[in-house]
């Protein structure tokens, strides 16, 4: 058996490093440097909210809620199986991975473009820096896989675009149908993909080829989505399609059926919170994007942004076209978001903006050399650009540095510490997944029953809690008025355990 | 200067422009100086209800803010369990309003802005009677509920 793996090792090392090879040392430095960056600041165990959510799913096996992201739960589980840490930090690493690919495409779009490295490395630096950014490639998230995906399919359609075959195009399109199953944001990038095609050969699109070789790539990629169906047969632990009756019996939304599987994956249960603005209220929102992008590259990113803008827009108008629609689809949307934490979401327009940045310092730094007696100001320029880099790095460092951050894990294990025997958890996320991750994952305490208030609604948790006083303990992270009116509430741990009053 | 001709001049000028016009939103935009942690990032799922001031003297005016409420609803405002009015949530889900503790006997009062039974968030004022005078923040709009004439009866208890 050994003689076996080591000729199999032997066989497949050249492979890997030719792969490897492929590319110089310094072109792989912006991978590196951005994943020891993330690496150095990564969060050490289970984090919260969606973090704990994803992390749960991914290990147990589980279902995931609206838009179910079943790409991210199979990359998930294949990454899961490597022997680093535990699960909530292998998942967090996952981010960090994927954070540094989308850096190092977007450095490989940049060198495409044949933008020099001082611009190259002041564009993605910032990105890589820039707070949002750094923060989700430090935690189990979906955003820097979307970001990977989305700077690989514009890569991608760059390749098309030097030589349009239905072939080359067949890469981009699976991408897309690929990052549907991760993120259903990818919807975005479509107005900006279609633009590049039809205006770089709009006659592909007469050729039967380009359907059918388009159409089977297309297919590919959602095949990703079947694991939804897949996962509901096995009627996994871990569900968050569903809701819980009065009795605490959990109903799971049938993903073998259409109806349910539409439900999932259109996001049905979000549409109330998509363009939730009226144009009046919707100003605020966009002066706090504007301060958002602002933030995100440092001052300094905001004037070569726009000249970045003017330039690709002047030197090719269907690449700028391509990249102005994906930056305003995303930006218009997520601008009208009704979301508390939709400032995590602005990341696909980022990407695009530290492209255009990249091409405006460029564009500056050339425009300073090609005067000879101006060149000694090159230096200036480029000090600017490298001491913006510096001085994000330096600043946002302690905003995102998760890497001594144990406060989940440490509260879901006092949660399950202060839980008697049997009893039922309600809470929102910041309670729940981190419990449910104790429980489904390392095997602690499966005598209790967590249920999380997103799943069950007010009257039917009213029910059950007041069916269940006294039969066995109940907890709750924020007991309602009515729970106040009859039950004795008493601060326990984080939460609150809710008994019967004396007397009643 | 005289080391910088006419040219030099206005491709150093118009470099350093570029680069810097960002700071032209200096005086409108702070740069980020919170953590960019989940608490942060918790109100997305849970309303919040805080208070200005967690406790103080009998007269003081306390000033609540609830966030992350279901935009454009009524909220109902219970003071220890009794229902003493509502505000309307605004567009973005927030409610302001205001607690008069003028006439109030010391002790505990556990306030409760409320639109459903997911929709709820408990903040706490204590009156003592050697704290402060606890007055609203300057431009503070919202209902005053008076809690002069509201029984003391704990319902939170701490263990």
């Amino acid at each position: 058996m050994s003689e076996y793996i080591f000729r199999r090792s032997r066989g497949s090392l050249p492979r890997a490093w030719r792969l490897v090879a492929a590319f110089s040392w310094q072109e792989w430095l912006p991978f590196i440097l951005p994943l020891l960056l993330y690496g150095l600041t990564l969060a050490p165990t289970i984090y919260n909210l969606d973090s704990a959510e994803l992390t749960t799913a991914v290990a147990s096996n589980g279902i995931i809620r609206a838009t179910g992201y079943p790409l991210y739960l199979v990359l998930g589980k294949v990454w899961s199986w490597l022997p680093l840490g535990d699960m909530g930090y292998r998942m967090n690493l996952f981010s960090a991975v994927c954070g540094a690919v989308t850096i190092w495409l977007a450095d490989r779009i940049l060198r495409r473009w044949q933008v020099g490295a001082w611009a190259r490395w002041g564009a993605i630096g910032l990105l890589a820096t820039a707070p949002y950014m750094w923060a989700m490639s430090l935690i189990a998230e979906v955003y820097t896989l979307h970001t990977a995906l989305m700077a690989g399919v514009v890569s991608s359609l760059l390749w098309w675009g030097e030589r349009p075959s239905p072939w080359r195009l067949a890469l981009p399109l699976f991408l897309m149908a690929l990052s549907m199953g991760n993120h259903a944001a990818t919807v975005l990038l479509i107005p900006g993909c279609v633009w590049y095609v039809l205006t770089r050969q709009p006659r592909l699109l007469v050729q039967w080829r380009t359907w059918v070789v388009g159409g089977t790539a297309v297919a590919l990629g959602l095949t990703v989505f079947l694991i939804l169906p897949y996962r509901y047969g096995q009627m996994p632990a871990f569900n968050y399609a569903g809701t819980y009756d009065a009795n605490g019996q959990f109903h799971p939304v049938n993903l073998q059926t259409w109806a349910g599987f539409w439900w999932l994956i259109s996001g049905k249960s979000f549409s109330g919170q998509m363009f939730g603005y009226t144009i009046a209220s919707m100003w605020p929102e966009v002066g706090h994007f504007v301060a958002q992008l602002w933030n995100a590259f440092f001052v300094i990113g905001i004037g070569p942004g726009l000249l970045g803008i003017a330039v690709i827009s002047r030197r090719d108008w269907r690449l700028g076209g391509m990249l102005a629609l994906m930056f305003c689809a995303n930006a218009i949307f997520y601008i009208n978001y009704r979301v508390v934490d939709k400032d995590t979401m602005f990341l696909p327009a980022y990407l695009i903006w530290a492209l255009w940045l990249g091409i405006g310092y460029d564009a500056l730094l050339k425009w300073l050399w090609a005067d000879v007696s101006a060149r000694r100001f090159v230096w200036v320029g480029r000090t600017m650009i490298a001491g913006a880099v510096l001085l994000a790095l330096a600043w946002n460092w302690s905003l995102v540095d998760r890497s001594d951050d144990w406060g989940t894990r440490q509260r879901s294990e006092d949660i399950l510490a202060h839980a008697e025997p049997n009893a039922i958890i309600f809470g929102w996320w910041e309670t729940v997944p981190g419990v449910q991750y104790l429980q489904l994952v390392e095997g602690q305490r499966p005598d209790v029953l967590v249920i999380n208030r997103f799943l069950i609604g007010g009257n039917e948790m009213n029910q059950l809690i007041l069916r269940e006083l006294g039969q066995r303990p109940i907890y709750i992270n924020n007991p309602s008025i009515e729970l106040l009116r009859v039950a004795k509430v008493t601060p326990v741990g984080p939460l609150y355990l809710l008994e019967p009053r004396d007397g009643s | 200067m005289r080391f910088l001709n006419r040219e030099q001049l206005i491709r150093l000028s118009l470099t350093l422009g570029i680069l810097l016009c960002g700071m032209a939103m200096v005086p409108f935009v702070d740069l980020e100086a919170a953590p960019i942690s989940w608490e942060r990032l918790a109100g997305v799922y849970e309303p919040e209800l805080e208070v200005n001031e967690s406790s103080g003297t009998p007269g003081s005016l306390f000033a609540f803010t609830g966030s992350n409420y279901p935009p454009g609803s009524e909220a109902a405002v219970y003071v220890n369990g009794e229902f003493f009015g509502t505000v309307m949530v605004d567009g973005s889900g927030q409610a302001t309003f205001l607690v008069n503790s003028a006439g109030a006997n010391l002790g505990q009062y556990n306030v409760t802005l409320e639109v459903d039974i997911n929709a709820s968030a408990t903040q706490s004022i204590e009156l003592t009677a050697d704290g402060q005078l606890v007055v609203p923040p300057p431009g503070f709009n919202g209902p005053v509920f008076d809690l002069g004439n509201v029984l003391y009866l704990p319902i939170i208890q701490q263990p």
